[in-house]
């Protein structure tokens, strides 16, 4: 019994100096979005905010061609939980983004557009993301998918 | 249902009209830094102090046409943002103001000039497309008149929103017009001076400015309406003297701008040289054709009333017919007198009192087209043909008077017969 009972204390001890920090409330929502030129390589930088990933996955997974990344600019801005949204010219989905070691790991894909966008545009309104193109309704979008608005 | 359906409707046209008011943060910020930009390179490159002068009132429209988005630029410019953007703009000027001995006050000045100039050439703007859309209303309204009654202009034709319009042509074109010139003459006045005393980098911020504001290009448009309103409105009598009195008011302001324009695009290297002869050409046409419709007005005021007056051309030519006509009058003798009388009052009653000597007699004379001396002696011979028909008072006066003293001798004869009163 006795020594069940040291087990148990020293288990608390270890466990309570283990348990994860948590900072909250936190915002990383960027005041406008990035439109950033994909490199040769699949790579895009951003200087403001200074950062760097390689986007070849992306753009295979919208237009199943990562041969000619160089040509596309994509568009992305990152919400006040820090998830980023990314989309571009002609992709039918809007891309959510949570960022891990080392890079980004795709959280929810949102279907925008069945034809594919014409000229978007990514605005913050905290706490969502609005989602334009060109003359049609805006849609506000979540990290879980759209939060008001209609796809095309 | 119904309602259901109006109400949808109603939710989607707003919902239409919010949309299309919606904007791209980025597209906002990036026209902001441009522009910005823009600014502050023609700041490095001023060196004149109307160049000064622009770049303030640039930094002034900026800063105006930017207050709404200043949360968002406070934002996304860093670390400057709106305020210091401007603040730094400013200061740049200020210091190559100083670099080029400028003053203050002088800029102040040029910069409230510059900021006119662009509200003016706003507005030109604005009513040259208000005016062809009024013209275009004009024509077609015009042409279906015309289809139904064959004839503009005549009392019994229902055409009172026609003449709405011709009137709100006619005033816009004339706004417009004086617009252009007040637009050039604020341009000229940020200068100062002759154009033979500028230097030649004034001259060519001075005809950049002009062709900025297509001053020259805005001149010839109005003539073209001008022609385009009268060959259309087929206006009549006092409306036509209007006119005519709009295109002499246009000739003499070109006359004192054509000359500094000239200037201008002698000393530049602008291939558009004769430009100032193209305008030249274009006001003499114009006023040929209006002057011509009001000659065929005025004589179609005689023709209209039975009266038969050679055709005339000019002032001179008016004049001289017109005498003829009434001297013609005054001693065919021949005539039956009732006749002469009837053609008199008719003359008199529809033409004479009503529109010339009230109206048009007058405006002659104003345009220039006749002298005082003339008018005069237009209304000296109208009375002496007055007099020949108008039958003779003279011989009823002798009448009167001496029916009159008949009844006083008649009157006294009996007074004086009376028997008088035997006394008592």
């Amino acid at each position: 019994m006795k020594t069940l009972i040291i087990t148990v204390l020293f288990g608390v001890i270890i466990f309570a100096g283990c348990s994860s920090l948590v900072l909250k409330p936190g915002d990383f929502a960027w005041p406008i979005e990035s439109v950033i030129k994909v490199d040769s390589k699949g790579f895009i930088t951003d200087d403001r905010y200074n950062f760097s990933v390689n986007v070849r996955e992306l753009i295979f997974a919208e237009t199943q061609d990562s041969a000619n990344v160089s040509k596309v600019t994509l568009r992305l801005i990152r919400d006040t939980r820090g998830f980023y949204f990314v989309t571009a010219s002609k992709f039918k989905n809007v891309y959510v983004f949570e960022q891990i070691d080392g890079g980004l790991k795709l959280a929810t894909k949102i279907l925008v557009a069945q034809n594919g966008l014409n000229n978007p545009a990514l605005n913050q309104r905290a706490p969502n993301i609005q989602l334009l193109d060109g003359n049609s309704a805006p849609i506000l979008l979540s990290k879980d998918g759209i939060a008001e608005g209609v796809k095309k | 249902m119904k309602t259901i359906s109006i109400l949808l409707t109603l939710l989607v046209t707003t919902g239409i009209g919010l949309f299309s008011q919606q904007k791209s943060d980025y597209e906002t910020v990036q026209k902001f830094q441009n522009i910005t930009k823009s600014i502050s390179k023609n700041i490095e490159q001023a060196k004149t102090v109307q160049e000064c002068a622009e770049a303030s009132a640039s930094i002034d429209v900026i800063e105006k046409d930017f207050l709404a988005d200043k949360a968002l630029l406070d934002k996304a410019i860093f670390p400057d943002g709106y305020g210091r953007t401007i603040e730094q703009l400013r200061g740049k000027l200020l210091i190559r103001q100083r670099d080029l001995g400028v003053i203050e006050s002088q800029i102040i000045r040029i910069a409230e000039l510059e900021v006119t100039v662009r509200e003016l050439s706003d507005q030109v703007a604005r009513l040259n497309v208000q005016n062809d859309k009024l013209m275009a209303d004009v024509k077609q309204l015009s042409l279906n008149i015309q289809k139904l009654s064959g004839d503009l202009f005549t009392a019994t034709t229902p055409i009172d929103s026609l003449r709405n319009l011709v009137v709100k042509l006619r005033q816009g074109l004339q706004e417009r017009d004086a617009l252009i010139f007040a637009l050039t003459d604020s341009l000229f006045l940020q200068y100062d001076k002759n154009i033979a005393g500028m230097k030649d980098v004034e001259k060519q911020g001075l005809l950049g400015k002009m062709e900025k504001h297509t001053i020259v290009g805005n001149v010839k448009r109005a003539i073209i309406d001008n022609m385009m309103f009268l060959a259309t409105t087929q206006l009549k009598g006092s409306d036509l003297v209007t006119l005519v009195r709009q295109q002499q008011r246009f000739r003499s302001q070109w006359t004192g701008l054509g000359p500094k324009i000239a200037n201008l695009y002698l000393s530049g290297k602008t291939k558009k040289k004769n430009e100032v002869q193209v305008v030249d050409s274009m006001l003499t046409v114009w006023g040929k054709r209006v002057n011509g419709a009001m000659w065929r007005s005025l004589h179609n005021l005689f023709k209209d009333k039975g009266i038969l007056l050679k055709e005339f051309n000019n002032g001179d030519e008016f004049v001289a017919n017109l005498s003829f006509f009434i001297e013609e009058q005054i001693q065919n003798t021949a005539k039956d007198d009732d006749q002469r009388y009837k053609l008199f009052m008719n003359f008199n009653e529809n033409i004479w009192q009503p529109e010339l000597r009230t109206v048009w007699l007058s405006a002659l004379v104003e345009l220039g087209e006749i002298t005082e001396i003339q008018k005069k002696d237009i209304e000296l011979k109208v009375d002496e043909w007055s007099s020949s028909v108008t039958p003779s008072a003279t011989w009823l006066i002798y009448i009167l008077v001496a029916l009159g003293a008949a009844i006083v001798a008649i009157l006294l004869v009996r007074f004086l017969r009376k028997p008088a009163k035997p006394t008592s």
